[in-house]
């Protein structure tokens, strides 16, 4: 990739057809040649990490809980901090579907497949944590309302019985919008497809879809609707993950102000990890027409915006500790900053408060190695973020004969490190069998573009019946 | 096949495999049978397939019929096993027995050979508890965390199951067999060459079996040794009276008292009564409010100085100078004051006079005999006598010097002198001083004989080792530090049968085995010579007790030259070139015998909360003064001899002075004792700890000077419980930053009877956190207030708790009278079933410990004052554990109580996260 990109008011760069359009999107899928060396070393890396969270997840299961550095007071450790994280990851993804759909914003149309699939991956690693964590996991579903012969319920007062809602719900309903939006390009993947399995497998996952109006017309009430049912998902799921802590009666935990700075800080970590993957994988396939530099600038702004509510969210933090008068929480807020962990929230405030700070200038926004060392940086104080907030308060609260040190294992950095490969694995292998670009949102969004047929220009609205024809994905117009 | 020595072989091994095992047959004796010819046949009728096939040829066809039919009947196998009539439980019910209703029975347990009664709880024939005796006038119905984690010691796997003979398992009648031997040998000199070595004995019973055994072997020679002893009391009341008195201190009638480095509260055969006495006159009620008042003089820290009202820091080697200007200022005669340099003596002497009659000295057992004589004359001039102590005759069966009969002992060892050492109960090659070279000694007699717990050092080197039965296993009896007796009663058979006890080994050497219940019984029938012997027994065995044992208040005079030699120097000030090293015993482990109780060798030490180590306790003057600080490992070099050890502050011990715990350093005794990661391999074991025995030697028992300790390099990493941060706190600016916390609330007496409860005046207002439960401005809280009753309460969380209907729990700790003595740890250890988790777990903060002893220190890191809180689940009304469980697993009960039903639990540990 080189460095700096001219910045431009165009989404769709070059001189693109929706053929064009086609088969840059679907070659990646039907051509395997299109696969090259970075490819297979992130997918092979990916893979093998996966196999090392394996062995660490058996072991784990063989011997307990005991292999992770938690301890008493700080029953909670990695664990949770990489829980929170990952979810936080996976909420760019449903922002960038649902919300930017709603707000009808045709920026969103190059990288809402891939994000997508990002939030679907990152909530499968952030869904093994909670899970694990618990000393036997085998129970795991006693968290659920089944109708049993004991007549128990869960405690619906548990915040945590709250996250198994909101996280299987968000689950749920993301994987059924990515699905939902695949459907048009599995079926012109179908038909462009020469091998008779792929063509058995994406005719099979299209589900019979031939592109008629009255498919366009229930795809399109479908998808708002899921769009409408996302969207407070996205505020939902951080907030009630944020009353993991908020609802819990520790100095530096319980603090009202999470719901709406944990919610920013996950749109922020998402961005952050989208971009993390749009640009070196634009660079690789060349997708640069598709994902361009004004994509990615407005993505850096959004990430400077939220990155600004979670910077105050901190000065909020520590103002309103010092203003409660609460010696508790005075004392809390000393430590996270003077305290044994003083480094982390030091580097914390360093990666999310004045690293992003560089976003104010357009020319790091188009400077592409600035930018990705820049997400790195906010990607890690995310990290740190949850691991201030969860082992500080931990281990620092009323009593101080129960204050403690947590210790992480190797046990712990390999589920960490593990779930970063299942993470790529599962990513680099979408990359290879699915379109990572919405296919025909993109010929849609060049149809409006180019004004062909009707001139509707930018804000052309995505309900017209009569746009589906063209981008029924059979190529219907060469 | 057919060679019959090896069908007896057969038969010999499953005879001691049998005689291994016990699990659930534990009450069929077997051991009576062992070796008998009724036992032979009885092996021979229930194996035949080893008896007699053996010595058949046997075809294919039969060997099918045979395998066939074995395996047809394999499962009958276990049918005629045991005797019919015990097979079935409860055909005939034993009388008392409801399964599931815990049955309780009085015994006693032992301390420094001194009895302490306890009662215990025995489910279906298992004792699962111990509490203590109430009509014991050593217990008063409590215990200590000795005597509390003596239920794992009596079920503790790695306790010693077979006879060892020549290092090899061998039999008890084989023992026998050559004991015998030795000891007829020994007849044509009238036992000369006997030697037996007993820990110090009380017990009326097993003296008078060592009477009878002596009287068999006229020149036979008995000693008594602990590591522990009483040497410098008894010489300090030779010195005082003339003769060994036995010293009853009344603390239930002192309302000053000064302690000159003694550990009465821990350290003592009747240091739980000392205990209880002490806080009843502590307790401020509605009806008394007054307090008494301790000071302590003290070198190591210890209990008394944590409860102190004024505590002193001094070396051990300047006590004698320090009560000898104490006596002067009392008013001693022939003692001349010496230059004081202590001003704090003006104060605490003119407090005791004012409270003559009602004030005690009480000096460590470990003082010399000329400093605790001392305070024999102080006692006598405050007019102590009569009233906060009492005089007695010894309670000990005899009381010896037992240094100087070791020492002759080894002598005679050494002139060849001994030819059978019988062994009985004690570890003296672990724990003998080290100059007797002990171990190397015992080697040298022709017939040793160990009889102990466990296979220790000692039961290494001795030719033959017995397993010892567990006091819990086996009849007895001992006196307590007043000279009451109390039977020690068994709950249940040895568990591993060849177990004896010294009663039953010694009647057994004598030709006439009897079972320690006979020689108990047998005993006290003889000397109760009573009518109704029977009756009067059981009323006995039923309250622990024997009536009208104590011994009776005599009159000793001072004599008038009872202090000789005491030199009336200036009180030294410290010498940084002459640092002294003082031996005590350890908090938890004392000398080594509980050190393979995991309950007690993870039990934070009351002062330093270090747990699975001891270590080399300085103050912070001296590790500075020697360069060194927490964990770092120093070499301590006395004489010739060296150890090594982490070096820990210890705050408030007295400069130039460090103090080394015995107990630690085992290489044998089990895999808690000795199969730890010690600092200091011996012979290429290493056990937790190390062993500061290898220091002490018979001159400096206790203390000595001229040690020199330099850095050895390295660090050696200590599992404690305590939070580092907390000293770093108090070692700033900033040093009572904990109390701004208002953990602990002080208040004096004098604020306390006018209604101060020690609010702090500008303290934290906690904002419905559940702190401050006194505060004047009720913080704004979304909760309803919670006062008790179902008004109050409303539906919180769904339910409604009505306490008019049920009993509601609550339970109030004195932190006026807590001692800090850790005996609440290891009691809710020993009734929860509370795991152990290790050194490395403990460093990890792991430990699971339901109650702790909180220590807090206020005032500067040389003489802090000591706090203690002992904290354990606070049942809270609305607790912050409840609600965020997902599963329901954490509820409150009916009666108030917060439950946590394991069944139910996943794990997610969020109320624990949550506990505040």
């Amino acid at each position: 990739m080189s460095a700096r990109e001219k910045l431009n008011d165009d989404l769709i760069l070059g001189k693109h057809t929706f053929r064009t359009i086609n088969d840059k999107v679907n070659n990646v899928v039907l051509n395997q040649n299109s696969h090259t060396i970075p490819w297979a070393v992130c997918f092979m890396v990916g893979f093998m990490l996966l196999q090392l969270m394996g062995l660490v997840i058996l072991w784990l299961l063989y011997r307990g809980i005991g292999i992770w550095g938690v301890n008493n007071p700080s029953m909670w450790g990695w664990d949770i901090i990489n829980f929170v994280w990952w979810i936080g990851i996976g909420h760019a993804g449903t922002l960038i579907s649902a919300i930017l759909l709603l707000l009808k914003q045709s920026w969103r149309n190059s990288i809402n497949r891939f994000a997508e699939a990002m939030t679907l991956f990152a909530v499968a690693c952030a869904g093994l944590f909670p899970l694990l964590h618990t000393g036997r996991p085998y129970m795991a579903y006693w968290m659920f309302p089944y109708p049993n012969v004991l007549a128990m319920t869960p405690n619906f007062r548990s915040p945590l019985l709250w996250d198994v809602f909101a996280i299987s719900t968000y689950a749920t309903v993301s994987a059924v919008f990515w699905f939902l939006g695949l459907i048009p390009d599995l079926a012109s993947l179908r038909d462009k497809s020469k091998n008779p399995i792929f063509k058995g497998i994406f005719g099979a996952l299209a589900m019979g879809w031939r592109g008629a109006a009255s498919h366009w017309q229930r795809y399109e009430s479908a998808y708002i609707m899921l769009a409408g049912l996302s969207t407070p998902l996205v505020l939902s799921v951080h907030s009630i993950v944020s009353f993991d802590f908020a609802v819990a009666n520790l100095p530096g935990w319980h603090v009202t102000l999470f719901p709406p700075y944990f919610v920013a800080g996950a749109v922020y970590a998402g961005f952050a990890m989208v971009l993390t993957l749009a640009i070196p994988v634009r660079a690789w396939y060349n997708m640069k027409d598709f994902i361009t530099m004004r994509h990615i600038d407005w993505m850096a702004k959004v990430m400077l915006a939220t990155g600004l509510i979670v910077f105050y969210g901190y000065l909020c933090e520590g103002f309103f500790s010092w203003y409660s008068g609460n010696v508790f929480e005075i004392d809390m807020m000393r430590f996270r900053m003077f305290g044994p962990y003083g480094w982390a929230y030091w580097m914390l405030i360093l990666c999310n408060g004045i690293v992003p700070q560089f976003l104010w200038f357009p020319k790091i926004r188009t400077n592409l190695v600035a930018l990705f060392i820049i997400c790195q940086f906010v990607s890690l104080g995310m990290w740190l973020e949850r691991f201030v907030i969860i082992t500080v308060s931990l281990t620092r609260d009323f009593l101080p004969s129960s204050w403690g040190y947590f210790t992480p294992t190797i046990y712990d950095i390999g589920m960490f490190v593990g779930t970063v490969g299942q993470f790529t694995f599962l990513m680099f292998g979408f990359l290879r069998v699915l379109p990572m670009i919405n296919n025909f949102e993109m010929k849609e969004l060049l149809y409006r573009m180019t004004g062909r047929g009707h001139h509707h220009g930018h804000t052309a609205h995505a309900l017209e019946p009569d746009l589906a024809g063209h981008t029924a994905g059979d190529g219907e117009e060469h | 096949m057919e060679n019959p020595q090896k069908t007896k072989l057969n038969i010999e091994q499953i005879r001691e495999s049998l005689a291994d095992k016990k699990g659930q047959e534990m009450w069929r004796g077997l051991g009576e049978l062992a070796g008998t010819d009724e036992f032979q046949q009885f092996l021979n009728d229930e194996f035949p397939q080893i008896a007699r096939p053996l010595n058949m040829k046997m075809d294919r066809r039969q060997f099918m019929t045979l395998s066939g039919a074995s395996l047809a009947l394999a499962g009958l196998s276990g049918c005629r096993f045991l005797p019919q009539d015990r097979i079935v439980p409860y055909v005939k019910a034993p009388e008392n027995t409801v399964p599931g209703r815990a049955l309780y029975y009085a015994s006693t347990a032992l301390f420094q050979g001194y009895g302490r009664g306890i009662v215990v709880e025995s489910h279906e024939g298992r004792p699962t508890k111990i509490e203590g005796n109430p009509a014991h006038p050593a217990s008063l119905g409590s215990t200590d965390a000795f005597a509390q984690a003596e239920i794992l010691s009596l079920y503790d796997a790695d306790r010693s199951k077979t006879v060892f003979g020549k290092g090899q398992p061998n039999s008890y009648d084989a023992f026998l067999t050559a004991a015998r031997e030795s000891l007829l040998k020994q007849k044509d000199k009238q036992g000369s060459g006997i030697r037996i070595l007993t820990e110090t004995v009380t017990s009326p019973t097993l003296y008078a079996q060592i009477q009878a055994f002596l009287a068999l072997h006229p020149q036979a020679k008995w000693v008594q040794y602990d590591p522990i002893s009483q040497d410098n009391v008894r010489q300090a009341s030779q010195l005082a009276f003339g003769k060994v008195v036995n010293t009853v201190y009344q603390f239930d009638k002192a309302e000053r008292i000064l302690s000159i480095d003694s550990d009465f509260f821990a350290n003592h055969p009747g240091s739980v009564r000392f205990s209880r006495d002490f806080s009843d006159k502590r307790r401020v009620t509605e009806e008394r409010k007054e307090m008494n008042r301790l000071y302590a003089v003290e070198c190591t820290p210890k209990l008394t100085g944590g409860m102190a009202d004024h505590r002193f820091p001094a070396r051990v080697s300047d006590m004698e100078a320090i009560v000898a200007a104490i006596a002067a200022k009392v008013g001693v005669t022939g003692i001349t004051p010496p230059p004081v340099t202590a001003t704090w003596i003006d104060a605490v002497v003119e407090d005791l006079n004012e409270n003559r009659g009602r004030s005690l000295v009480i000096a460590g057992e470990h003082l010399s005999p000329a400093t605790q004589a001392l305070v024999h004359a102080i006692n006598a001039q405050l007019g102590a006598v009569g009233s906060t102590l009492v005089y007695t005759n010894p309670v000990e069966a005899l009381p010896s010097q037992q240094t100087e009969d070791m020492r002759s002992l080894i002598a005679d060892i050494q002139g060849q002198k001994v030819d059978v050492l019988l062994i009985l109960g004690a570890n003296p090659a672990y724990h003998a001083p080290v100059d007797l070279q002990f171990g190397a000694n015992l080697v040298t007699v022709p017939f040793t004989v160990h009889l102990g717990l466990h296979r220790d050092e000692t039961g290494f080197i001795a030719d033959w080792h017995i397993p010892e039965a567990h006091f819990l296993e086996a009849w007895g009896d001992a006196r307590a530090y007043d000279g009451t007796v109390s039977i020690v009663q068994p709950l249940i058979n040895p568990i591993y049968e060849v177990s004896k006890s010294a009663l039953e080994l010694l009647a057994a050497l004598q030709g006439k085995p009897a079972t320690s219940e006979e020689a108990v019984r047998g005993y006290w029938k003889a000397r109760l010579n009573i009518t109704n012997f029977d009756k009067a027994w059981r009323k006995i065995l039923n309250e622990g007790v024997v009536p009208a044992t104590a011994e009776a208040p005599i009159v000793v005079a001072l004599k008038p030259d009872f202090a000789p030699g005491i030199s009336l120097q200036a009180i030294p000030s410290g010498n940084p070139q002459n640092i002294e090293v003082v031996f005590a015993p350890d908090p938890t482990v004392w000398d080594g015998r509980y050190a393979n109780n995991g309950w007690l060798q993870e039990l934070p030490k009351p002062m330093t909360k270090l747990t699975w180590d001891n270590a080399v306790l300085m103050s912070v003057a001296t590790a500075k003064q020697l360069g060194v600080s927490n964990e770092d490992i120093v070499e301590v070099e006395l004489g010739n001899r060296k150890v090594k050890g982490p070096v820990w502050l210890a705050f408030g011990h007295a400069d130039n002075s460090i103090t080394l715990h015995l107990g630690y350093g085992r290489i044998k005794g089990g895999a808690i004792a000795a199969g730890g990661k010690g600092i200091m391999p011996v012979n290429g074991w290493d056990g937790a700890g190390f062993d500061a025995n290898q220091l002490r030697s018979t001159g400096a028992l206790w203390v000595s000077t001229g040690v020199s300790i330099k850095k050895a390099g390295g660090t050696w990493k200590i599992a404690t419980t305590e939070n580092h941060n907390i000293i770093e706190e108090t070692n700033g600016k900033d040093v009572d930053s904990t109390f701004k916390r208002d953990i602990i609330r002080l208040t004096t007496l004098e604020e306390y009877k006018q209604g101060k409860f020690g609010e702090p005046e500008e303290g934290p207002k906690p904002a419905g956190h559940g702190e401050g439960h006194h505060e004047k401005e009720e913080p704004v809280s979304m909760y309803p207030k919670v006062v008790g009753g179902r008004e109050e309460l409303g539906s919180i969380g769904g339910v409604d708790y009505d306490y008019k209907e049920y009993n509601a729990w609550a339970m109030s700790i004195d932190l006026n009278t807590c001692t800090g003595c850790n005996t609440c740890t290891i009691a809710c250890q020993a009734e929860n079933n509370i795991a152990i988790v290790g050194k490395d777990l403990v460093m990890r903060g792991r430990e699971m410990h339901w109650i702790r002893i909180d220590r807090y220190y206020k005032g500067s890191l040389s003489n802090p004052q000591t706090y203690f809180q002992p904290v354990g689940c606070q049942m809270c009304e609305l607790a912050p554990c409840e609600p965020v469980c997902p599963v329901a697993a954490t509820v409150h009960s009916h009666d108030g109580l917060n439950q946590m039903v394991y069944n139910r639990c996943i794990g997610t540990k969020y109320c624990s996260n949550n506990c505040p």
